[in-house]
């Protein structure tokens, strides 16, 4: 021992190393590495949830259907949890790029984690693929520019805003007064500037605007400004946790506003199952709802079978009905697999030129990705509105625009 | 002036909550000199507590109380004796982390155990209202005020004229005079802390039908107490109640009177505690500051 040198330690130091990184570096070559930057815990924890089901449930289905590799890579999923804190994305953004070296990301799905993940995504030196199933603000939009490894499945906000007021517009004519509330993060002050936008241009008469701090326990304050205004139109810009409650306090409040309209939150489990007849006339806007009987993709029709054939697997495997986010992560998945399969490759210029490529019929339509306003890659941006009516014990979403899909009418909220 | 009126009743059943969420961490720091991080997650657990009696057993979130805040006694009891108590003669800093890493502990078991999703009880009362000429009152608030109210008086009461309640007293103003006395500060520790459990569960039961109940519902919470105490007089039971009124109506009148107020009211708790700690640390009543 006391013959080693201490050159020959180093250099046996620096073999170990470079072994241990050819090792990895070829292990590395052999997978399809997909990485979950999801909210798991904290206030978006649905998202997280519903995006690490259905990235689950695709790979699940594609080994099924097709073995267990895709284009002769094992499949490796890898997730963090956010924990819908910005700094916490962040951090797991560059883990999952750095050092779980992830070939393709998928998610998150709130507004703010999307946000919070672009800089560390676009200060990259190789930033991988990054398809992201949720996320509205165009906020995100703006920062990734004209990426060309940026794929969003998912409308958005403005995609929003102008199919719910071209549906009011339809339903009510012109000239109703509207009051808005939103809140102040990254969500509501993404949406002010498009709904108000939106709603002018449609002839609508803005009548007041009020700010609510996310979190906040009580909106009655806010609640009686808008009440003084006397809209017939309430239009909210508020998320999950924050929207439940402000619909609990306008019930409580007896606004008597004939129409109450949301943005995504009526489609939330949570929204309905804490609501109870609270939720009656709330409307609200989505790619995706329960039954819209698409048909089977002709080229794939085990990974993308008929809607009707697809929601009752899901309801059969979960024993609950699909959630949008759960079916855009899903498809957003198989995008990513198949891409993977036909370039046969796993380099962000080969999987990226492939996604862009793709025109599969799926559960939320056809899934050719096209320029948005600003972004070069989106698919699903088309939405439908919707308003939760009782019907019998329950209450469903009836699609009232647009026209081709509508299956009811939207009606005024009954007195209270 | 009606609206005015309204704002008023609205503040005056806020504030009838607020005394209560900060009353319990006012206990728990006048007796046993720690400040507990994890009493917003005691909220929590009440807030669960009342939403399972009344989702699984069909008890109503009223009913439920007497028997949460047993529970929460008893759970209060255990933590003093198992963990909290060998912190005791701990730097202040080695207490606040315990006392944060049980917060963390629990939220995350309450994570684990019914997932991040939002929940509310709803019981009928909590979103009746009645109206009087242009002014509503929202039953659930009114019950929670008196609820609240009910349970301030008891501890008051029992504080004042039970001997045990003087015990209590008697260590928070004098630990070692009481020993003297023959009162045994270890078993009154543990009663404070227990009764300071047991009245975050009872507030997390009248929460449970108001707001959003989730894992995560604690810190707010525990903030919005923590300012309240600040601004009462640490320890002080008559200083909480007089600043949960304050804060109460500051909040209330910012949300209303100040353009985009509602975006500013929760920063009123924080400038409550700056303001109070700047100009008069003891708060209004308490002087455990100054001590």
């Amino acid at each position: 021992m006391g013959n080693i040198r201490a050159s020959d330690l180093r250099r046996g130091a620096i073999g170990l190393v470079m072994g241990l990184i050819l090792s990895t570096a070829a292990h590395a070559q052999q997978e399809v590495r997909i990485g979950l930057p999801v909210e798991l815990s904290g206030r978006f924890v649905a998202f997280g949830a519903q995006i690490k089901r259905g990235v689950e449930t695709a790979v699940e289905i594609w080994k099924h259907t097709r073995g267990d590799k895709v284009a002769g890579r094992d499949i490796v999923v890898i997730e963090h949890d956010t924990q819908s804190n910005n700094s916490t994305t962040v951090s797991v953004m560059n883990q999952l790029i750095n050092s779980d070296k992830v070939d393709i990301l998928i998610g998150p799905g709130g507004s703010d984690s999307g946000a919070a993940a672009v800089p560390s995504w676009k200060q990259a030196a190789t930033h991988p693929v990054w398809i992201v199933p949720g996320v509205s603000t165009t906020v995100v939009e703006k920062q990734v520019g004209k990426d060309p490894y940026f794929f969003h499945t998912f409308p958005w906000t403005y995609q929003y805003h102008e199919t719910i007021v071209a549906g009011l517009k339809q339903a009510l004519g012109t000239g109703k007064k509207v009051a808005i509330i939103y809140s102040d993060g990254a969500y509501g002050r993404a949406h002010i500037e498009y709904a108000r936008q939106y709603l002018k241009d449609g002839g609508f008469q803005i009548v007041d605007e009020e700010l609510i701090r996310e979190g906040a326990p009580d909106f009655l304050p806010t609640l009686l400004k808008v009440r003084s205004a006397h809209p017939e139109i309430l239009y909210t810009l508020v998320q999950t946790n924050d929207a439940i409650l402000l619909a609990k306090q306008i019930y409580s409040a007896k606004l008597n506003i004939p129409y109450l309209i949301g943005t995504f939150q009526a489609t939330l489990p949570e929204f309905k199952n804490s609501l109870g007849a609270v939720q009656n006339c709330w409307t609200g806007v989505n790619s995706y709802i329960m039954n819209l009987h698409t048909k089977a993709d002709q080229a794939e029709p085990k990974l993308f079978p008929a809607g009707d054939e697809w929601e009752a697997a899901w309801r059969t495997k979960y024993h609950k009905e699909p959630e949008y986010m759960e079916v855009g992560a899903y498809i957003s998945t198989m995008l990513a697999l198949l891409a993977v399969e036909h370039s046969n490759a796993v380099d962000r210029d080969h999987v990226a030129t492939a996604l862009a490529a793709q025109s599969y019929q799926t559960i939320m339509g056809n899934s050719r990705f096209g320029p948005s306003e600003i972004a070069l890659h989106q698919a699903f941006g088309k939405v439908i509105d919707f308003q939760l009516q009782k019907q019998g014990d329950g209450y469903d979403n009836v699609i009232f625009y647009p026209p081709e899909r509508a299956g009811g009418k939207l009606v005024a909220c009954p007195a209270q | 002036m009606t609206n005015l009126l309204q704002l008023l009743i609205d503040a005056l059943l806020m504030g009838g909550l607020y005394a209560l969420m900060s009353v319990g961490l006012s206990l728990g720091f006048g007796v046993v000199r720690i400040i507990n991080f994890a009493h917003g997650e005691f909220v929590m657990l009440g807030a669960y507590g009342a939403y399972w009696a009344l989702t699984l057993l069909h008890v109503d979130p009223l009913l439920a109380l007497p028997f949460l805040i047993v529970l929460g006694y008893l759970g209060g009891w255990l933590l003093f004796r198992g963990v909290v108590a060998w912190v005791l003669k701990a730097p202040a800093l080695n207490q606040i982390l315990l006392t944060f890493g049980i917060a963390l502990v629990l939220q995350h078991i309450a994570v684990v155990l019914w997932t991040g999703d939002v929940r509310s009880a709803m019981p009928e009362y909590a979103l009746s209202t009645t109206i009087i000429g242009d002014v509503f009152v929202v039953h659930g608030r009114l019950i929670a005020f008196l609820v609240a109210g009910t349970l301030i008086a008891a501890l008051t009461t029992w504080l004042r004229y039970s001997e045990t309640g003087r015990a209590v007293r008697a260590v928070a103003q004098n630990h070692d005079a009481a020993i003297l006395m023959g009162i045994n500060p270890g078993r009154i520790y543990a009663l404070a802390f227990a009764m300071s459990t047991a009245l975050g569960i009872a507030s997390g039961a009248i929460v449970s039908f108001l707001i959003n109940i989730t894992p995560f519902m604690g810190f707010s919470i525990l903030l919005k107490a923590v300012a309240i105490v600040i601004l009462g007089g640490l320890g002080s039971i008559a200083g909480t109640v007089i600043s949960a009124f304050i804060l109460a109506i500051a909040e209330t009148m910012v949300a209303y009177y100040v353009p985009e107020g509602a975006g500013w009211t929760e920063g009123v708790a924080f400038a409550v505690i700056v303001g109070i700690l700047l100009v008069r640390p003891r708060g209004i009543i308490g002087s455990a500051l100054a001590t």
